[in-house]
Formats: C-alpha cells, sequence, structure tokens
C-alpha cells in the first residue's frame, strides 16, 4: 500500500505523476502548506524536514517505510516498476545526472528566485540577481540539453523529466518564460500531453481548497 | 529591518522574562502588532514601526501563497 503526503508544490506533484505514469495504486494525503501543516508534530513524525513530499510503503507483513526527498522517491518507485530508469549503464547515468542538476542546481535557483521576488521582507537587490540570474542560467543548460535530446537524459521518457516537469510547471513562481528557450517548450508540450502527467496534476491539483 | 526584528525578538524574550515588561504589548499578542509597537517604542520612529509591522506582513505564512518553499 503506497500513501503519498503532498500538496500541489513543485515537488510534490511529481510523486502522483510517477505514480500515475506506473500504474502503481495510492492514497494521496493533502498536506496544506499553506496553513502551515507541514510542521505539525504528526507531520514531523513522518519527515523531521517539515518538507512534503512523503511517500509511505506499507507492505502487507513488515513494517512502513517511510521516504522523503522527491528525487529519492522518484527513484525508488522507478526502480520498483522497473520503469523510468534505466537498469544500468551510461543511459542510467545520465538519469542521475539530470535528477542531481534538478535538485542541487534548477530547484533551488527556481525556489530562491521566488522567494526573493515574492517572501523577503524587504527587498535584496544581491540576492535577487543572484538567483534570477541562476535561474535563467540553469534554464539555458537544460534548453541545450533538450536541443541535442528528445527527453531530458536521452531518447525515453524517464523520471529525470518528472523532477523536471515539476518546478517548471511551477516556473510562474520565479517569473521564468520559455520565450528564450524554445528547445524547454517543445519538450513541455510534450511532457504536459502525456495522459498520467496531466492525472498526476490533476490529483494534486484536487487538494487546494477552493477559498 | 533585520536590526529591528532582533531587537522586537530581544523584546519578546524579555516580555517572557517579566510580566511587567510592556503588559499592552503582552495583552495585544498579536506578534505583528506587537513587534510594530516595540519597533516604535524602542525607535521612536513610526517608518521603523511600520516596517516590522509589513515585513510581518510579507513574511507570514499566510504569505506565502503557493508554498514552494516548503518542499523538497
Amino acid at each position: 500500500m503506497l500513501d503519498v503526503y503532498a500538496f500541489a508544490t513543485p515537488n510534490s506533484v511529481k510523486v502522483p505523476i510517477a505514480l500515475e505514469e506506473l500504474g502503481f495504486p495510492y492514497t494521496l494525503h493533502g498536506v496544506n502548506v499553506r496553513k502551515g501543516e507541514q510542521k505539525t508534530p504528526e507531520f514531523l513524525r513522518l519527515n523531521p524536514n517539515g518538507k512534503v513530499p512523503v511517500l509511505v510503503d506499507t507492505p502487507e507483513n513488515g513494517d512502513p517505510f517511510i521516504l522523503t526527498e522527491s528525487a529519492a522517491i522518484l527513484v525508488y518507485l522507478a526502480e520498483k516498476a522497473g520503469r523510468l530508469l534505466p537498469a544500468s549503464g551510461e543511459e542510467r547515468a545520465r538519469v542521475f545526472e539530470q535528477l542531481f542538476f534538478h535538485a542541487s542546481g534548477l530547484s533551488p535557483a527556481f525556489g530562491q528566485s521566488g522567494f526573493f521576488q515574492r517572501f523577503a521582507a524587504e527587498p535584496q537587490p544581491l540576492a535577487l540577481e543572484r538567483f534570477a540570474s541562476e535561474a535563467t542560467r540553469t534554464l539555458g543548460l537544460l534548453d541545450g540539453v533538450l536541443a541535442e535530446r528528445p527527453f531530458v537524459a536521452g531518447e525515453d521518457f524517464t523520471i529525470a523529466d518528472i523532477a523536471h516537469f515539476g518546478w517548471l510547471w511551477r516556473r510562474g513562481f520565479p517569473n521564468i518564460t520559455f520565450d528564450d528557450t524554445p528547445n524547454i517548450a517543445r519538450w513541455y508540450e510534450t511532457v504536459e500531453a502525456r495522459p498520467a502527467v496531466q492525472r498526476g496534476i490533476a490529483r494534486v491539483e484536487a487538494l487546494v481548497p477552493q477559498d | 529591518m533585520e536590526d529591528i526584528v532582533c531587537v522586537t525578538r530581544t523584546g519578546r524574550a524579555r516580555e517572557k522574562e517579566s510580566p511587567m515588561f510592556g503588559p499592552f504589548i503582552v495583552a495585544a499578542s498579536e506578534p505583528a502588532i506587537a513587534h510594530g509597537m516595540l519597533a516604535f517604542q524602542l525607535t521612536g520612529s513610526p517608518l521603523h514601526a511600520l516596517l516590522a509591522l509589513v515585513g510581518h506582513a510579507l513574511s507570514s505564512p499566510q504569505a506565502r501563497h503557493k508554498g514552494e518553499n516548503e518542499d523538497a
């Protein structure tokens, strides 16, 4: 039995998308980060880092396995299914290259850029410039990758595409557009059109209270 | 702003140590109001008080509308 604790956020959406792609049944539990539910004692027992998403895999006979960090969850699910992650060799290494680039490069640049544009108590020009430039730079790097390949890690759709898609789906937060990245625009349209991706997005968007 | 936050946090710590410190501020226990009043009390500057209030409004959990910084 798979339980997912998530919200309509860039990293959360990756998990339902992967589960839909892989065909695993799962129960989705909303954690309303706008209300701070990710900081409650109950949630912190699942993830002391106080962040979504969290995956809980409970076998029929055995203890629940709790996993945090969206990239780690993607790898776990892909290996469990034997799909969306090549088993070995250079193709597998390319997927990890993109997963790590996303987790250490594009994702923090987008997140920090959006934070300093929207939430900083007072303008921080150095931080604004630093993270906006880094977000644009990493986007350009990814566009260069996609100029050479149909998907981010090669010829086939993998969990690396799901990883990048999450933040590009929420690109409005750091005020990013695809105006200067035609290869990303082409790739995004292809990924977004996948039925499983649309189902995953719909599941997390349904978690947002309509108030 | 960062300095004001530090000062007001020190002030709030003193509130807890001494019930006599700033009783009205304690009564008006909303952090944004308390921080704004403390900023005014400690600096005498309405501008600093206003900045403390604005800072609270912009950085409060409610302002984190999308929650993009609450996931990993």
